[in-house]
């Protein structure tokens, strides 16, 4: 399980950079149209569709880096009240559900992508196909998201059966530099 | 089978812990697996268009600016800048965390970065001059629910795209009731203590000069609200391309600061990335359950059911209030909102209530529920920050409910307030 980790750990760092690379990317772009606007007065038509599609990108690859920190938003109902072993059958649920969704989209987004494929964009300099557009960046969040899961899927097994995990087997995320910057998700 | 249904086991799974982009769709599919409506398929085909919106870029630029303006020194300038502005009048460093907090509001989309970020140095220096931690939390607590306000603002981002409102109208619309509530909580700490309810230090006058120099290292990070005002009222570009030209000012700004390195610069868009990865996701899960909930015709059948009820918009919007306060102490602001804004934006119109000025009451709402126990989020930030107990906090920040509600009341009921900027400037 350890190659399972540090594979999953590269991998997040991969997409937190690329995600973060897609952000300045969205920045440049988006103040680059703002400029040849006013100052040159020829705007450049394909940035709306290019700019949503980095916006889906970025979306794609923080939430499956996000499952990888457990850091997407749950509400903290009656989990805390519970004695350890209930708590545990109450993860080994919430890891079910989680899988159960996945299977879902993993099962459904490819004929997604094919009826959405029968549109194109228009107004970029290579038009890609509606499916590729939209739900081909899902389709590899999902991907990811599913072996993160099965990964803290293995985990909560073992917590259930009271057979003994490491204690850092959760992923730490990426930063890269000791400076807290704004750890909340919240707006 | 009914479409309340829908909502029921979207709340049965976040019932049971299970993370709510997860939960909106486990909602969706089990709903349509037993209703037999339409294919489970819909839900999937439904998701990827869901971030299609050109007003929903505004989230991650805003983010981008706010993490950016965080990992600066900006926060320090403003806060020095506040204490000369105001640091001399009775309540001194509390007046000082409001303006600050007021100021912040308007270059960041990120509430909590005011609690978490410059709320930490508001929370440092009332205690290194002596103010009690009970008092200076609750206010740091109170004034940090500006930021949402103010614009630019995440919330209002999601709330526009979601409600399907302008929203560089929602933006304008922001601006009275935030500097509105910035100076009721003044108001609040100046009774406080010139009636002795808290014994605070006074800080004496600076002089003319010193005010001047803060006045003038705080000049380019003051200019950021005064370009997002100049921009929205004239329009020469749109809130997104807004957030971007923020976004490239602050990185400027940073630099020649000198308290952005490309390390922290480079962390700022990880943070901004992964936390888009959570918004986003939610926005695109709701995007299914909104279409159901539109097919299903839940907005017109709630729409009967409340004008059964009552065909008065004052006890509608009452019984508004009364919803979201309660929603907003009990879950997080963005899941109620993706909830609720595509239930009862169709119910407001019926009462002939303007989306501005209902997206305003739904959002002062929640924020005042993020101070209200049980689960209100910025309790929570600022018992982290004080290691205080939830009922310490709770009678801390209770001063500060009465004011608060004041404020809620007016917004409430005279639509002005609320409405009146938008349409000055025809946005």
């Amino acid at each position: 399980m350890k190659i399972v980790k540090r594979m999953l750990q590269y991998i997040m760092k991969m997409e937190v950079l690329i995600g973060a690379a897609l952000v300045i990317c969205m920045v440049a772009v988006m103040v680059t149209e703002v400029v040849m606007r006013y100052i040159f007065n020829n705007s450049i038509i394909w940035v709306q569709e290019f700019v949503i599609l980095l916006f889906i990108w970025i979306t794609m690859l923080g939430a499956s880096a996000a499952l990888m920190t457990r850091s997407h938003i749950t509400i903290n109902t009656f989990g805390k009240y519970l004695s350890g072993p209930l708590r545990n059958v109450m993860q080994l649920i919430v890891s079910l559900v989680i899988i159960g969704v996945l299977v879902y989209l993993l099962l459904t987004l490819p004929a997604s992508i094919f009826i959405q494929n029968k549109t194109n964009t228009s107004s970029m300099p290579i038009n890609i196909g509606k499916g590729y557009y939209y739900s081909f960046p899902l389709m590899v969040s999902v991907v990811i998201m599913m072996l993160t899961q099965l990964y803290y899927f293995y985990y909560d097994v073992k917590v259930l059966l009271g057979k003994p995990c490491p204690e850092d087997y959760i992923l730490e995320p990426i930063q890269l530099t000791k400076k807290h910057v704004n750890r909340e998700t919240t707006v | 089978m009914n479409f309340i249904w829908l909502i029921v086991f979207v709340f049965i799974a976040i019932f049971l812990e299970v993370p709510v982009v997860f939960s909106f769709i486990f909602g969706t599919v089990v709903y349509l697996l037993l209703g037999n409506t339409f294919p489970i398929t819909v839900v999937a085909g439904r998701l990827g268009p869901g971030l299609d919106s050109f007003p929903l870029l505004a989230l991650p630029l805003f983010i981008f600016a706010g993490n950016l303006l965080g990992g600066s020194g900006i926060a320090k300038r403003i806060f020095n800048f506040a204490s000369s502005a105001v640091g001399h009048i009775p309540g001194g460093l509390g007046h000082v965390n409001v303006l600050s907090s007021m100021v912040f509001a308007g270059m960041s989309g990120v509430a909590m970065a005011d609690a978490a970020g410059l709320g930490k140095i508001e929370m440092e220096e009332m205690q290194r001059h002596g103010y009690p931690v009970p008092f200076s939390a609750a206010i740091t607590a109170a004034s940090a629910t500006i930021g949402p306000i103010i614009p630019p603002s995440g919330q209002m981002v999601i709330i526009a795209v979601l409600a399907n409102i302008a929203l560089d109208k929602l933006f304008l619309a922001g601006f009275i009731p935030g500097i509105m509530l910035g100076l009721f909580l003044m108001t609040t700490v100046y009774i406080m203590v010139k009636t002795g309810r808290v014994q605070v230090p006074m800080l004496p006058k600076k002089p003319v000069s010193e005010r001047m120099k803060n006045f003038f290292r705080a000049v380019p990070a003051l200019a950021i609200p005064v370009f997002l005002i100049v921009g929205l009222v004239t329009g020469v570009a749109t809130p997104t391309e807004l957030g971007a030209l923020t976004c490239l000012f602050a990185t400027i700004l940073g630099f020649v600061y000198k308290d952005l390195t490309w390390r922290t610069f480079f962390d700022c868009a990880i943070e901004t990335a992964k936390t888009t990865g959570i918004l986003g996701m939610l926005l695109l899960v709701a995007n299914p359950f909104t279409w159901l909930m539109g097919v299903g015709n839940v907005g017109m059948q709630l729409q009967a059911f409340m004008l059964n009820l009552t065909t008065s918009p004052v006890v509608f919007l009452l019984l508004t209030n009364i919803v979201l306060l309660v929603a907003g102490s009990l879950m997080e602001t963005t899941v109620v909102v993706l909830i609720a804004a595509p239930i009862m934006f169709p119910i407001a119109a019926s009462y002939s209530i303007d989306p501005i000025h209902f997206a305003m009451v739904m959002l002062i709402n929640l924020l005042m529920g993020t101070l209200t126990p049980p689960f209100g989020s910025m309790l929570f930030v600022m018992m982290n920050q004080t290691k205080f107990t939830l009922t310490q906090m709770f009678k801390a920040i209770r001063p500060f409910y009465f004011p608060y509600l004041v404020f809620l009341g007016l917004i409430t009921f005279v639509p002005f307030i609320t409405t009146f900027v938008p349409r000055l400037f025809g946005a």
